[in-house]
Parts: C-alpha cells; structure tokens; sequence
C-alpha cells in the first residue's frame, strides 16, 4: 500500500503497525489495527457496543501507548491460573474474585471493564478500582477463568491480585479509620445540634426538664463515639504509658476522656457544664487527619507493591525446566515468549522483541531490544520469543533492590526528623504540664471557664506536624523518584544532591550513547562507499560485538561462512572473494595507518588488499547538548573520561564544556573527585561503567546511567534507568525542592506552637477551635509533602 | 413544647439508622476508589443491556 500506512498505529493499541496491518469496522468506519489480538479485542468492544471507549480513552489517556500482549501464549499461565483460582472467594449467594490489571491506565479503561462485565448475565457486580489497578467481580455460575479470559479479550492483561499482608492491614486500617470517622461525623452534627439550643436559650433560658434530656441524648451519640471513634487514639495512648513514654496520643487522648467524664459526670448530677459538643467535633477533626495521614501512606504502599506484582511466580529455563523466580542465580538461560513478563535481569542472547519497562521509567514507549541489549526484570516482552541470560541473581535484581529501597526509604529517618522525634517527647511532657498550669490558674482566678481552658490547651499544641514534617515529605519523594526512573539507594541522597555545586560527567556510556556510529568512510580501492557499507554490513549481521551495531543496515549481499576473530575482526565470503573486516594489522598484509588520529578506524579488505577505512564515533545522546547548557548556568560541569584527548576534547568541545580530564584511569577519576572536594565543593558523579564505581563511591553524591553492572549500581547513590539525562537536572531541581518543602513543614510546626499555646493558655481559644487548629495543622503539613508527587 | 420528648428519641434512631447505612457502605466497598468517581459524571449511561449506546 502507500508508504504513510507504514507509518500507521493502531486504532487499538496505539502501536506503530509494521507492514499493511489488518483493517475492521468500528461503529460504521474503517480502522488500521496492528494484528489479530488487537483485531479481536475491537470486534469484541464493538460487539458489546463499547465503542465509545475509543473517545474516552482519547479524552483520558495521557499516555501513547498500551502495552500490547498476546497473554493467550502466556507459558506461565499454569501458573497464574493456580493463583488466580486460589484467591477466587465465596460470598453470599455466588463467589468473588478480584484481579489485578496493570494496564488499567486511566477512567476510560475503568469503564470499559465494568461495562463489559456488567453486560455478562453472570456477573452479579463488578467494581474497578483506579487507584489500585485492580478488577472485583462478583459472579456466579461461570468458571472464573471464563472470566479472565473475558477482561484479557477487551486487550487488557491479567495478573493474580498478590495482596501483601502490610497493605491488607493498611487496607483494613483505612476502612475502619473511614468507619470511625463517619460514626465520628455523623454523631458531632447531631450533638452540635442539641447544644446549639442550649447557646441560643442562654443560661437558664431553656427548662431543666429538657435541657437533661438533650444532655442525656447527647450522652448517648457522644459514647460511641468515645468508646469506639477516639479508639485509636486510647489504645496508642495506653501503650505509650504501658512503656513510659509520652508520645502524640496522651494528650489527645486524656483530653477527650476528662472531658467526657465530666460531662457524664453532669448530665447524671443534673447540673454543671456538658462538653460533648467539644468531645465530639474534636474526635471528628483529629480522624480527618489521621485519615488523611493513613491514605497517603497506602498510596505509597500500593505503588510499592505495583513493583512487586510484576515480578513473575517463576521462569522456564531453556532446558525446559520450570523454577521459581525467587531461585534465578546469575548465569541461568531462560526462556522468555511473547506477552509474558522477564523473570530476571539480563542480557538478551536470542531473538529480537520490544519491551516495555513503563514500571521503572514511567516511560511507556515500547524500546527495541535485540541480542546483547540489557532487560529488567519485571518488565514486560511484548512481541517477540527471546533468551535472556540472567547476569545476577534474584536477590540482585533492580526490582528486589526497588523493594529493599521502599522498605529502607520508610524507616529512613534524616537527622532533623531525629531530632523532631525526641522534642516531640518533651513537648508533649510540656503540653501536660501547661495545661494543668492553665487550668489549676484559671480556676483559682475564679473562671467558670477553666476546665475549657485546660482542655484547649491540651488539643491545641500539635507535636504531630512536628514528627510529621519530615517523614511523610521523604516517602512522597522517593517514590516520584522512583516513577521518574530514578531509584535511591541511600536514603540521605536527596538531602546530599540538594547540596551540590559541582557535577563531573564520565563521557562514553553517560554523555554519549556508547554505541559506535559510522562517521567516516574512506574509500581506498575502486569501490563506492555503499559496496564497502553493503559488505561490511552483511560480514557484521551475525556479530554480536558492540561495533556491529554501527553496521546495521539492509543490505542486498550475503555473506557466507562468516567467521569471528574475537579482539580482531570478522572474516567471510561475498560472491567468491574473502574479505576482512577489523583492525588493520588483521585485514591487511600490509601496515597502513588509518586516515585521521581521532577516533576508532577498522579496515575493509579483500584477499589480504585494503579497500575502506570506516572511521566510528561514539554517538552524543540527543539531549547531552540541552542537558549540559542548562547545567552550566548553576552549576561547575566537568567532563572526566578514560579516552584519548583528542576524542574528549571535540566532544567537550561540542557541549562547550572547558574543564576536562582525558586518558584517566579509574585512580585519576577518584583523585579528581577528592580534589573538587577538598576545595569544599560537594560533588555529584554520574557515570556508569565499571572504571567509574570507585568515583561514583567517593563522591558526595553519585547517579549511575543505566549500568550494565551490579557493582556500579551499588556504589552509585541512585541509579537512573532510562538513561534520560534531562533527569539528572530534575532530580537536583526536585531534591532541592524536597529540603525546601521539609523546611518549610518544620517552620510551619514550630511556628504554630509557638503562636497558638499561649493564646490558648490565655483563655483565647475555644476547644473545639483548638481540635480545628491541630488537625489543620496535621492536614497542612501532609499536604504540602503531597506536592511533591509531581516531580515538576 | 412536650413533642421533644418524642422528636429528640425520634433523632436518635435517624442517628443511629445514618450511622447504620454509612458503615454499611465503607464495609462494602463503597469507598473503596475515590478518585474513578470524579470522571464517571462524564461517562454516558446506557442501562439497556445490549441496546445501542452511542
């Protein structure tokens, strides 16, 4: 057909079609899809009348691409279908099974599945979870695979809903939080209108008669909301006092119990003053917070554990051996079909396919990967069968590594946070005191008020955005990183990098692609550049060397009995001649120096006579050039490298970088480190091979680029791993950003304290506008760590 | 003014039927997902099963 067609994506899954496609009638008009899953999945949508999914999703979708997979090949669908099958439950009148979709990618999906579902005669109810990625049905008389099936057939994947204990207890915390808070709601309107009455008639103006009654209805919505609403806040209470601390929860919880103690005290006497009004819109405050508190942490635990469900149960080794994933050792071959996810991390020696690592980069733009290229696990292969090497064990895997680091980012605390943690003891002590101080004050001034005043006292102070402030910014942090393509090793990272005045960049590998392209040809005999191009390129088709790459092209040539000298050069047969391709002292008899001293030249020969030089440059990454501009305006860019100088110097020269140290061996690159750090200035190192572990490890912060290496991930802080260098300056601008908003929440905490405990020891502050502040003062605090979700 | 000894028990038991439907709703996943339900106003409802939904 024409040639735009070639350039064609498909109506469903937004993939570039290869070739002529197929074509099918939606809702009356025809449209390219790339293949028969895809072809099926829009007859299917169509079918059920769906079709305005399409206009949803191009309404929603910020995205390019759906990861297209043919799950009907899964091999380790055995697998998933024992898992799924195990976690199918019974509930009343049929059973419940509920599923992961990690393709779920915004509302428009959410609705297709549930409209799908709910058309099915058999499926009772069916909710989708956004949020979660994750499918409930509840159905009955089918077989729940029918039901898998069903979902995969709309073109979504199906994982088994692996629900880790720590976010079914954050599950089963938020909803009884959300219950309590409700109880907490509802009830604090009601009393509130009881007692608006009692204020409005004035003291004396309404009848005891009634004034007991509603003193006793109000008793009874403000017991349950005592008892099982401030919950929570009595039991952490109790166990602070049990181990002799004083933690947030005392204070809370003392104030709400003395005040409905003695309002029950009252309403039984008859007489005196009720405070369940204060009782109750106070609980009802401080749970907004605490709920809010909860939510954003069961975002970062379902982010976390998003990570873990990619991970495969287990991996078919090429001997045709299965065996779980968690047993993978570094060395093992393993089979890998289309659609399924890679079991390990890598290096690919069979097949050709495209991969999609949008779990790690955010980025869900399919990447072409062939033999040699490197593969994550957990990542998904959408299109072609491959063998993949694992290159490390389970343990080593960047995806086991992103959960130790979730883990360890949780409990990481930086040193103000420490700090925090123990004035927060003391100042609850503080609080306890003040407000005794205030209330034996006021009562021997004669106030009528001082129990009030006490109380304020006691719910006002908020040690909680002070123990808050920093902890909730960091968690938010690391994981934007994370979705960023950017994963910390070390916790202190971002503080570290918020400091940094100067960055040294190694160039191959980090600056530049560390993919040779062909920048010179220079023809020696009687043949054209395109001959010499044609047959060099069919001698390298086969070659895994990382120079072949330079030669990939289509060619009309084939050369036969094709042979590798490892460290030499390749030799095979083009028509009858033998030609040669490598260094010069391989292809040729005769001793010629290459054309030009920059750079790396290999020889093209024909029975031992020269006919081509080909002269290849490492490539600049596209960005390199923007990345570096926009770096110099802030900060010292350096350019370290092991290469000879006249290849630094001219790439230094295009980025316009003036300081830079060539031929270094990875001694020289440490020494330059400790140098620019013994002038004082905290240095970031990006880099990523071997030669730059020990810098990457002396420096004051370091961030490797995609390495090949398990040992320069780890001695990097933090390692980038789509290889965006446009990365590096937003993460410096986000780290800074992060200190910033820390300090911010931490002058926030202190400021208030400051400002509002002495006005409510003044008598200035009503109780329940003191359980307003505080837990404003909580939600402020969580929010404004909340902002740094975005990473810009 | 003696219909509050009968309106305010009256209260108690709406309390208590509000506190009832709430909990029953967050024990059923009502509020599971808050943030599908800010789209779904935008969805077009088409309750007939099987019938033509543009």
């Amino acid at each position: 057909m024409t040639l735009s067609l070639s350039q064609a994506v498909c109506f469903h899954c937004k993939m570039p079609i290869d070739g002529e496609g197929l074509s099918v009638v939606v809702a009356g008009e025809t449209r390219q899809v790339c293949c028969h899953g895809c072809l099926s999945a829009v007859r299917q949508i169509d079918r059920l009348h769906l079709a305005d999914y399409y206009q949803y999703r191009d309404r929603f979708d910020k995205g390019d691409t759906e990861a297209k997979r043919d799950a009907s090949r899964d091999a380790s669908r055995v697998d998933r279908t024992e898992e799924i099958l195990s976690s199918v439950a019974s509930v009343r009148g049929g059973l419940r099974l509920s599923v992961r979709v990690p393709d779920i990618r915004c509302a428009a999906c959410t609705w297709l599945i549930e409209s799908s579902l709910r058309q099915r005669e058999d499926v009772r109810r069916c909710v989708t979870n956004l949020a979660d990625k994750r499918v409930t049905m509840e159905f009955s008389g089918t077989d729940p695979m029918e039901l898998v099936a069903f979902i995969e057939g709309l073109g979504f994947s199906v994982l088994p809903d692996r629900v880790s204990e720590a976010q079914r207890v954050l599950d089963a915390e938020r909803k009884s939080m959300l219950a309590r808070l409700g109880v907490a709601g509802i009830g604090m309107m009601q009393v509130m209108m009881y007692a608006i009455a009692t204020y409005v008639a004035g003291p004396g103006g309404i009848e005891p008669a009634y004034a007991s009654l509603m003193h006793w209805a109000s008793l009874a919505i403000a017991t349950p909301i005592v008892v099982y609403s401030a919950g929570p806040f009595h039991k952490g209470a109790w166990r602070d006092l049990r181990h002799l601390t004083l933690g947030m929860d005392v204070p809370v919880s003392l104030a709400v119990l003395a005040a409905f103690g003695l309002s029950l005290v009252h309403t039984v006497r008859g007489s005196g003053d009720v405070y369940f009004d204060s009782v109750t819109m106070f609980t009802f405050l401080l749970l907004i917070g605490r709920f809010i508190e909860t939510g954003s942490r069961r975002r970062f635990q379902s982010s976390r554990m998003l990570s873990d469900s990619l991970m495969p149960a287990s991996a078919l080794l090429v001997s045709g051996v299965r065996i779980s994933a968690t047993n993978i050792v570094a060395g093992d071959v393993l089979k890998v079909g289309p659609g399924e996810s890679i079991p390990a991390d890598g290096v690919i020696t069979e097949g050709t396919t495209w991969v999609s690592e949008a779990a790690f980069t955010g980025e869900s733009k399919p990447l072409s990967r062939g033999p040699g290229s490197r593969v994550l696990a957990g990542s998904d292969n959408l299109e072609g069968a491959i063998t993949v090497r694992a290159t490390v064990s389970y343990s080593d895997f960047v995806i086991s590594m992103i959960s130790k680091l979730y883990e360890e980012s949780t409990s990481y605390k930086p040193r103000f946070a420490l700090i925090a943690d123990v004035a927060a003891r003391y100042f609850v002590a503080f609080i306890l005191l003040a407000a005794s101080v205030s209330a034996v004050g006021w009562y021997m001034a004669g106030s009528p008020e001082w129990f009030s005043i006490g109380l304020a006292v006691l719910v006002v102070s908020c040690p909680c955005a002070l123990s808050l402030a920093t902890p909730v910014a960091y968690t938010v942090a690391v994981s934007t990183m994370r979705n960023n393509g950017l994963v910390i090793g070390n916790g202190t990272f971002l503080e570290r990098l918020a400091r940094v005045r100067r960055i040294i960049f190694d160039k191959t590998g980090t600056l530049t692609t560390g993919k040779p392209r062909i920048e010179h040809i220079v023809p020696l005999d009687e043949i054209s550049t395109d001959e010499a191009l044609d047959i060099a390129a069919a001698l390298e088709a086969e070659s895994h060397h990382p120079i072949a790459r330079a030669f990939e092209r289509a060619t009309p040539v084939v050369a036969h009995g094709v042979r590798v000298f490892p460290g030499k050069g390749v030799a095979g047969r083009v028509g009858d001649r033998t030609y040669r391709l490598g260094k010069s002292d391989f292809a040729s008899h005769i001793d010629i120096g290459p054309p030009r001293q920059d750079g790396t030249w290999i020889l093209l020969s024909a029975a031992g006579k020269p006919l081509a030089w080909f002269g290849l440059a490492d490539e600049m990454r596209p960005e390199a050039m923007d990345v570096v501009q926009s770096l110099k305006a802030s900060f010292d860019v350096v350019m370290f490298t092991g290469d000879a100088d006249i290849e630094a110097r001219r790439l230094a020269g295009l980025l316009a970088i003036d300081d830079v140290s060539a031929s270094m061996s990875p001694e020289d690159k440490v020494r330059g480190v400790r140098a620019a750090q013994a002038r004082g200035d905290n240095v970031l190192m990006i880099g990523d091979g071997i030669n730059d572990a020990a810098a990457l490890a002396a420096a004051s912060a370091s961030i490797s680029v995609s390495p090949a290496d398990i040992v320069v991930q780890e001695a990097a802080d933090a390692t980038l791993l789509n290889a965006d260098l446009h990365r590096i300056p937003l993460a410096i601008g986000f780290a800074r950003r992060v200190r910033r908003v820390i300090r911010e929440n931490i002058a926030w905490a202190v400021l208030y304290n400051i400002v509002v405990i002495p006005l409510a020891m003044a008598g200035l502050v009503a109780p329940w506008m003191a359980a307003l502040g505080m837990s404003a003062s909580s939600v402020l605090v969580v929010l404004n760590a909340n902002r740094l979700h975005r990473i810009s | 003014m003696e219909v509050i000894f009968v309106l305010i028990p009256i209260s108690l038991v709406i309390v208590g039927g509000a506190v009832w439907a709430f909990v029953w709703s967050v024990r059923n996943d009502q509020f599971e997902d808050l943030e599908k339900q800010a789209y779904t106003i935008l969805f077009d409802e088409s309750d007939d099963k099987g019938g033509n939904s543009t």
